[in-house]
C-alpha cells in the first residue's frame, strides 16, 4: 500500500496467484476487457524477448472516487513455470491482497494444493502474516468437463473463511466479482491498522459502489 | 550512463519513476519531429521536474525580430522558462505568449499518476478567436508596450506568418501527442522491468541458493551436535543412570520378595520403599527423555489402524483404581460407531493416560471424570491447512474430550499448562505430586499426530481437555 496525501492517492498491491495455466492472464485480460477506457491503463505482459519467459502481468486500474481520493489498483499475476520461483516471491513483496486463482478440473487439485502451500511459503518469507492476508479463492474454468462439482464449492465455502468464488475468466463471469470481494477485504484489513475510513470518509460500501461506478463496469460483457 | 544500476522504477508496486527516467530521448525525438513535419508545429516535452525531454521548434519570425531587442529577448527567455514549469493538473490549459500567440500545455498521465507535460506553440488562434481575445486587448498593443522597440507594421506582418490553429483542433493534435507519449513510456516501462526483474530474479535466487547452503550447513552442524549430544547426553542417561537404577530397583524386589531370606515387616516395606521410588524415578527419566525428543521433533511414530474405543477403555481401565481411591468415578461416552484410528497406539495410550491421570488427580474427591470419544471433522480451516483442502474432502478426525468437575485451572495460567515443568500453583507439587511434564509429552504427541489440542477451565464447574486427532495424516 502507499498513500500519497498530497495527491489524495491510494495505491493498492493485488496479486492473482496459482498454478501455471489457471487463468490468471485471463482474469486480468477479461478485467481489461470490462474497465471503462478512462479507468484502466495498458495491460502489461513482461516477457523477455530471448526466451519468452513470462515475469508477470501488470492491469494499472485508476478509479477516482471523489475529489478527496482516488484509489490505484495495481493488479499483478505470478508467471506459473516452476522456474520462476525467486520471481513469485519478488512479486509478492508489499501484497496488500490475494486472489489465489484455482482450476477447478478435478485433475489439477495437486497442481492447486502445491501452489498454495508455496505461496504460503513465500508469504512467511517475506514477512507477511499467512493467516491475515486478505484472500478470496476464485475456482476458475466453471465451463469445463470433469471440474469440482457445485456441491464441493459449497463445502469448501463452509469450511473457509475466504470467499469462494466460482469462474470462467474466458467469459468473464466471476471477474469482477473476484476483484472487487478482494478489494473489500483489502480496505476493510488496511482500515483496521491505519484507520482509511476515518482518514478519507469513505466507507467500505462506499468504496465499493464508488470504485464499481468509477471502473464503469459492465458485468458480463 | 549511470555509475551504477540503481533501481529506477519502484519493483514493489510496478511504478514508473519519472518520464526523464525511464523514457528513450532518441524516440521521444523522433516522434517530435514527425509531429512538427505533419502539423508544423514547435513541440517541447518537459518531465515532471521541468527538465527538458526533447524539444522540436523552428523560431518563428515574430521571435526571431523581438529577440534582436534586450527586452524582447528577456521576455522570451522568461516565458520559456515559465513554461517548462507550469503545472496544467489533470486539464490542459491554453498560456498566452507577449507576442499575442498561445502555448497549450497538456499533461501526460501514466497509470494515474502525472509524469509530464508537452508544450505546443507558439501558435495563433484564427481571427473568430482572435476578435474574442482582442476584446480583452489588442495583442499588438500589449507586445508593443513589453517592446517599444518593435516597428508596428513589421511585427504585424511577421505576427501573421505564425501558423493558425483552432482551439478544438489543438486540442485533438495535443491529446493524440500526450497518448503517443504514453505508449513510449509504457515500452520503456516495461523494458525497464523486465531488465530490473530479471536481475531482481537472478539476485533472489542467488540468495535462495546462499540460504539453503547456509541452512543445510548449519543443518549438518546441528546434527553433528545432536550426535554429540545422543552420544553424551542420551546415553548418560540411559546409561549411566538407568543401568545403576535398574539394578537398584532389582535388588530391592529380591529383597522384598524374600528371595535372599526373611526380611521383618519393617525391612520389607523399607525395600518396598525403594522399589516404589526408584521405578517412579526411571519413568521420570524417560518422560524427561521424551520432552527432549518432541522438543528436537525426534518422535518416531508407529502408526497402525487400531479401534479408538478399545484404546480408551483399557486406559480407563487402568485408571480405575486410582480413581477408585478418591471416590472418583469415571464415566465413559463412545459415540457409535466410531471409525478407525491410524495412529500409533502407545503413544495413544500415553496421551489418554496423561490427560485422564490428571482430570483425577484434581478432581475433588468424589468427582466424576467424563471420557467422550466422538467422530468429528477438522472445520474451519486455518491457512496452512488450506491447501490440502483444495479440494480434497473435508478432514476426518477423532476427538477425544476429557471433562473433570474438579479445582480446575486459573485463566491465568490456562495457556501455560503445556509448557513444560509449569503446575499451576507452585505449592501443588507437593499437594498434588508429578513433574508438570505430562501435558507438555500430550501436546507434542499430538502435534506429531497432525492434531491439536485445546482446554478449557471453570474451576470447581468444568475442566476440559480435547485432542483432535485427524484419521490420517493430511498429507498421506
Ligand atoms: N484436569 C486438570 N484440572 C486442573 N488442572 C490441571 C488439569 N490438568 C492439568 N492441570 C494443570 O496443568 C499442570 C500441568 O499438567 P501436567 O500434566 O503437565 O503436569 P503434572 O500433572 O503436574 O505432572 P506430571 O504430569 O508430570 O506428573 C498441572 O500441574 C495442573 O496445574
Ligand atoms: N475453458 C476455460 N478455459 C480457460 C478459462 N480461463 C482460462 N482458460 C484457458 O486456460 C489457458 C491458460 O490461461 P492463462 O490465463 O494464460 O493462465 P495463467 O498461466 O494462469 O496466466 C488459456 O488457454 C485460457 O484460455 C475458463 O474459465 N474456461
Ligand atoms: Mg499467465
Ligand atoms: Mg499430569
Amino acid at each position: 500500500m502507499q498513500l500519497d496525501f498530497a495527491a489524495k492517492q491510494l495505491t493498492l498491491k493485488l496479486v492473482y496467484y496459482g498454478p501455471a495455466l489457471s487463468g490468471k492472464t485471463t482474469n486480468l485480460q477479461a478485467l481489461h476487457r470490462l474497465v471503462a477506457p478512462t479507468a484502466r491503463g495498458q495491460l502489461m505482459t513482461l516477457e523477455t524477448r530471448e526466451d519468452r519467459t513470462l515475469f508477470f502481468d501488470l492491469l494499472p486500474l485508476t478509479a477516482q472516487l471523489s475529489d478527496a481520493l482516488q484509489v490505484r489498483l495495481k493488479v499483478f499475476t505470478v508467471p506459473g513455470q516452476l522456474v520462476h520461483n525467486a520471481t513469485r516471491r519478488i512479486i509478492l513483496q508489499g501484497v496488500d491482497g490475494v486472489a489465489f486463482i484455482a482450476d477447478s478440473q478435478i485433475i489439477e487439485t495437486r497442481h492447486n494444493q502445491e501452489a498454495f502451500r508455496e505461496m504460503c511459503g513465500h508469504l512467511q518469507a517475506n514477512g507477511l502474516s499467512v493467516e491475515d492476508l486478505p484472500m478470496v479463492l476464485q475456482l476458475n474454468k466453471r465451463d469445463l468437463p470433469n471440474i469440482r462439482s457445485d456441491e464441493e464449492l459449497r463445502a469448501l465455502s463452509a469450511r473457509t473463511r475466504e470467499p469462494v468464488i466460482p469462474s470462467i475468466a474466458t467469459q468473464g463471469v466471476g471477474v469482477v466479482e473476484t476483484l472487487l470481494s478482494l478489494l473489500d477485504l483489502v480496505w476493510l484489513d488496511l482500515d483496521r491498522k491505519h484507520g482509511l475510513q476515518a482518514k478519507f470518509g469513505v466507507s467500505s460500501e462506499a468504496l465499493l459502489t464508488g470504485v464499481r461506478e468509477a471502473l464503469g463496469i459492465r458485468e458480463g460483457a | 550512463m549511470r555509475g551504477r544500476s540503481e533501481s529506477r522504477t519502484d519493483l514493489v508496486l510496478a511504478e514508473l519513476g519519472s518520464l526523464e527516467d525511464a523514457i528513450d530521448r532518441d524516440a521521444l525525438a523522433a516522434v517530435c519531429r514527425s509531429f512538427f513535419a505533419l502539423f508544423g508545429l514547435s513541440v517541447r516535452i518537459v518531465g515532471e521536474s521541468g527538465q527538458l525531454l526533447a524539444d522540436v521548434h523552428e523560431e518563428a519570425a515574430i521571435c526571431t525580430y523581438a529577440r534582436t531587442f534586450p527586452k524582447g529577448r528577456a521576455a522570451c527567455d522568461a516565458l520559456t522558462t515559465e513554461l517548462k514549469h507550469i503545472d496544467p493538473g489533470r486539464e490542459s490549459l491554453v498560456h498566452p505568449c507577449f507576442t499575442g500567440a498561445v502555448y497549450r500545455i497538456e499533461p501526460v498521465a501514466y497509470q494515474g499518476r502525472a509524469i509530464g507535460r508537452l508544450i505546443l506553440g507558439p501558435y495563433r488562434r484564427p481571427d473568430d478567436e482572435r476578435a474574442r481575445a482582442e476584446r480583452e486587448g489588442a495583442p499588438i498593443a500589449r507586445l508593443l508596450e513589453r517592446v517599444p522597440e518593435l516597428d508596428r507594421a513589421e511585427a504585424k506582418a511577421r505576427l501573421r506568418q505564425m501558423p493558425v490553429v483552432r482551439e478544438d483542433t489543438a486540442a485533438r493534435i495535443s491529446a493524440h501527442l500526450a497518448v503517443m507519449v504514453q505508449h513510449l513510456a509504457f515500452a520503456s516501462h516495461r523494458a525497464l522491468l523486465a531488465s530490473e526483474m530479471h536481475i531482481a530474479s537472478v539476485r533472489e535466487s542467488h540468495r535462495e541458493l546462499v540460504a539453503q547452503k547456509e541452512d543445510l550447513e548449519a543443518a549438518y552442524a546441528r546434527l553433528q551436535e545432536a550426535d554429540q549430544l545422543k552420544s553424551n547426553f542420551l546415553s548418560t542417561v540411559s546409561h549411566e543412570l538407568r543401568t545403576p537404577l535398574t539394578s537398584i530397583i532389582g535388588y530391592a524386589e529380591m529383597l522384598r520378595t524374600e528371595m535372599l531370606g526373611p526380611l521383618d515387616g519393617e525391612l520389607r516395606e523399607c525395600a518396598q520403599t525403594i522399589q516404589q521410588r526408584g521405578e517412579h524415578l526411571l519413568q521420570l527419566i524417560s518422560r524427561l527423555l521424551d520432552v527432549g525428543r518432541l522438543e528436537r521433533g525426534h518422535v518416531l511414530l508407529e502408526r497402525t489402524w487400531l479401534d479408538p474405543a478399545a484404546a480408551v477403555q483399557t486406559v480407563v481401565e487402568d485408571i480405575e483404581p486410582l480413581a477408585a481411591k478418591r471416590d472418583v468415578s469415571l464415566a465413559l461416552e463412545l459415540d457409535q460407531p466410531l471409525p478407525t484410528l491410524h495412529a500409533d497406539p502407545i503413544r495413544l495410550r500415553q496421551i489418554l493416560l496423561n490427560l485422564i491421570e490428571n482430570a483425577v488427580k484434581f478432581s475433588h474427591d468424589g468427582g466424576t471424570v467424563t471420557i467422550r470419544v466422538e467422530a468429528a471433522t477438522i472445520e474451519k480451516l486455518p491457512r496452512e491447512g488450506l491447501a490440502a483442502a483444495l479440494f480434497g474432502p473435508p478432514t476426518q478426525a477423532l476427538r477425544f474430550r476429557v471433562i473433570d468437575n474438579g479445582v480446575g485451572i486459573p485463566a491465568s495460567a490456562i495457556t501455560k499448562v503445556f509448557e513444560p515443568f509449569f503446575q499451576a500453583e507452585s505449592g501443588s507439587t507437593r499437594r498434588y505430586g508429578g513433574a508438570g511434564l505430562g501435558l507438555a509429552i500430550v501436546s507434542g504427541l499430538v502435534e506429531a499426530h497432525g492434531g491439536h489440542i485445546t482446554v478449557q477451565s471453570a474451576p470447581d464447574v468444568k475442566t476440559e481437555f480435547c485432542v483432535t486427532l485427524p484419521l490420517e495424516r493430511p498429507d498421506e
